[in-house]
């Protein structure tokens, strides 16, 4: 995760997560890292002492006595071990960390967590999930923790919270895209957007997974504690679940302020109004896309709506929805894009002007590749291309192309029946 | 009548390849990439195969277990399994991807492709073999030419565009 920081939702610029909530709580991270440093020295300290400490032991009794010697290391007042814990240290292992790197890498994935997890919850609910996730998690490594050598070495540091931080926005924002930054210095190529579902099974499912399970081979131990990032991700999930749960929360509803207006204005009006199935969802949906134009899954809902309706919409309602076609939803989901095309076609119904001139041409060859089967529909992709080719005939170079690809169409597509109405 | 075609004829255009061709005729005339966008395109990859290949370096220890007791220098063969696998797995995402989808997952991701210069076809797998091996020395020679194509592109008939954007 540390290569690949996650910034944001993909979502509109209004819906951006706020820095403040993640810089108050770094400041706190900070504060407790500079309040335990004595005591993670005067560990460290004791540590090296335990060579002249029990140098007077017999060999038969060095192993208890390196035990009782470590179950009084001073690193336990405030953190837990396997073999020594309770719920108040649990809960403080959160905020201790073992040197100035662990707290900085950690650092920077609790800015990140916090930060993008504002987009949908509030802070004091991301706090619960850090606490709550990174404690479950920190308790779950202690449990797997079957060593006797590793009874008492503490279970320190803030990446169960991050874990559970991470979970909790898998949950959220499963469906939808995540914005990376991934460490290159330029303003133009150093933010990639990935499906969140591919980054959450790539980064933490299999890496960590597979990393936590090679902790139990032999000459496998690293310092990391992969059973707590496990852990924490999976109780960062459940809490999630539970949350959404208690909130009642829409599963096509992607950032907290659609779910603010759904809950405080569409859900008690669509309660009020006799409820037409098919232009209450439409009014309700549009109003939703007017707050966040990236929501794809309802811009899904909406598409497969009109298309099985479509003799219920004017051409005014059809180009407000047009709108929220853009090339990038069209990439990602070009078999329903095409679909509604298809109705809108096969209808005769009015293509949007302005959509036409605002899609880029590949955009439009990908649409024209799902309309060409089957064969007796051929003439919706060429009529689909002449459109297209009816906005741009200004653009002299777009026009060249677009003739050679109309003259190779036509000698192969059968020509459409009956007149069809031109856009305006 | 059947679908044989005599050798040397060509069969009547498809719609699928009448919109190939005019999607590689757009491709054609999309801008080059900037150099700083192909770089982050290289540095995205180096973090994807980090990650890929230290998940690799893990099965080290329970592949060289698993043989244990059923082949003699069970870690010599866990070893040599793991760098087997490591080498398909680059070739893979470095060359087949190239092949199939006109570049490697960092350079998709980022909107660029890898076409042959003159029909604007992707690479075949030697001229992607090609065109990998010598990028690391050539790379630089990039910087000096306004349409951004190293020696590796120019040796191999390539060029790298942008591919998204407005029409």
């Amino acid at each position: 995760m540390i290569a690949l920081v996650p910034v944001s939702a993909e979502v509109p610029k209004f819906h951006r997560p706020s820095s403040l909530p993640a810089i108050f709580f770094v400041l706190v991270l900070i504060a407790a890292f500079l309040e335990t440093v004595p005591a993670v020295h005067e560990d460290a300290e004791y540590i090296s002492n335990y060579g002249t400490q029990i140098s007077g032991v017999p060999a038969a009794e060095r192993d208890q006595a390196f035990l009782d010697y470590l179950s009084k290391r001073p690193l336990l007042k405030y953190s837990i071990a396997p073999a020594s814990w309770d719920i108040e240290r649990l809960l403080y292992s959160n905020f201790i960390h073992g040197s100035g790197t662990h707290l900085g890498l950690n650092l920077i994935g609790v800015f990140a967590g916090i930060r993008i997890l504002s987009s949908f919850i509030p802070f004091l609910c991301s706090l619960s999930v850090f606490l709550l996730g990174g404690s479950i998690g920190l308790f779950m490594s202690t449990w797997f923790t079957t060593s006797p050598t590793s009874a008492y070495i503490p279970h320190v540091g803030a990446s169960a919270g991050i874990f559970a931080l991470m979970g909790a926005y898998a949950v959220y924002n499963f469906r939808y895209r995540t914005t990376y930054f991934f460490w290159f210095p330029s303003r133009k190529a150093s933010l990639v957007s990935l499906k969140t579902s591919w980054a959450v099974f790539l980064d933490v499912l299999l890496l960590e997974l597979l990393l936590s399970a090679a902790q139990f081979m032999p000459g496998r131990v690293d310092n990391v504690d992969h059973m707590a990032h496990v852990g924490g991700f999976f109780s960062g999930v459940v809490l999630a679940f539970f949350l959404r749960k208690v909130q009642g929360w829409p599963f096509y509803l992607q950032t907290r302020g659609e779910f603010l207006y759904w809950i405080s204005f569409l859900k008690p009006r669509l309660r009020r109004e006799k409820y037409d199935f098919v232009m209450a969802p439409y009014v309700a949906w549009m109003e939703l896309l007017h707050i966040n134009p990236y929501n794809d899954l309802l811009k899904i809902r909406l598409f497969r709506l009109m298309s099985k309706h479509i003799d219920r919409f004017n051409d005014d309602e059809i180009t407000a929805a047009f709108r929220y076609i853009s090339p990038t939803f069209i990439r990602l989901q070009e078999k329903e894009v095409s679909s509604f095309l298809r109705v809108i076609l096969q209808k005769d119904r009015y293509i949007s002007k302005d959509w036409l001139l605002n899609t880029p041409y590949d955009s439009i060859i990908r649409l024209a590749k799902f309309l060409a089967s089957p064969v007796h529909e051929q003439h919706l992709l060429l009529h689909l291309v002449l459109c297209y080719r009816q906005v741009h005939a200004e653009n002299k170079g777009m026009d060249r192309k677009l003739e050679l690809l109309i003259n190779k169409l036509q000698g192969i597509v059968p020509k459409p029946t009956g007149t069809r109405r031109a856009n305006p | 009548m059947g679908n044989y075609i005599p050798v040397g004829q060509k069969g009547e255009p498809t719609v699928d390849e009448a919109l190939n061709e005019a999607e590689r005729d757009h491709m054609l005339d999309c801008p080059p990439a900037d150099l700083s966008t192909r770089i982050a395109a290289s540095t995205l990859d180096a973090i994807l195969v980090y990650l890929a290949v230290t998940g690799l370096n893990t099965l080290a220890s329970p592949l060289a277990l698993t043989l244990e007791n059923r082949v003699e220098s069970p870690s010599q063969i866990a070893a040599v399994t793991i760098v087997s696998v490591k080498i398909f797995f680059l070739f893979f995402y470095f060359v087949w991807s190239q092949c199939l989808a006109g570049g490697s997952p960092g350079k998709l991701l980022l909107g660029l492709r890898i076409i042959d210069t003159h029909t604007g076809h992707y690479l075949s797998p030697f001229r992607s073999m090609l065109r990998l091996v010598l990028s690391p020395v050539f790379f630089l020679t990039a910087l000096f030419k306004k349409d951004h194509r190293g020696g590796h592109d120019i040796l191999a008939r390539s060029t790298v565009k942008r591919v998204r954007g407005k029409a």
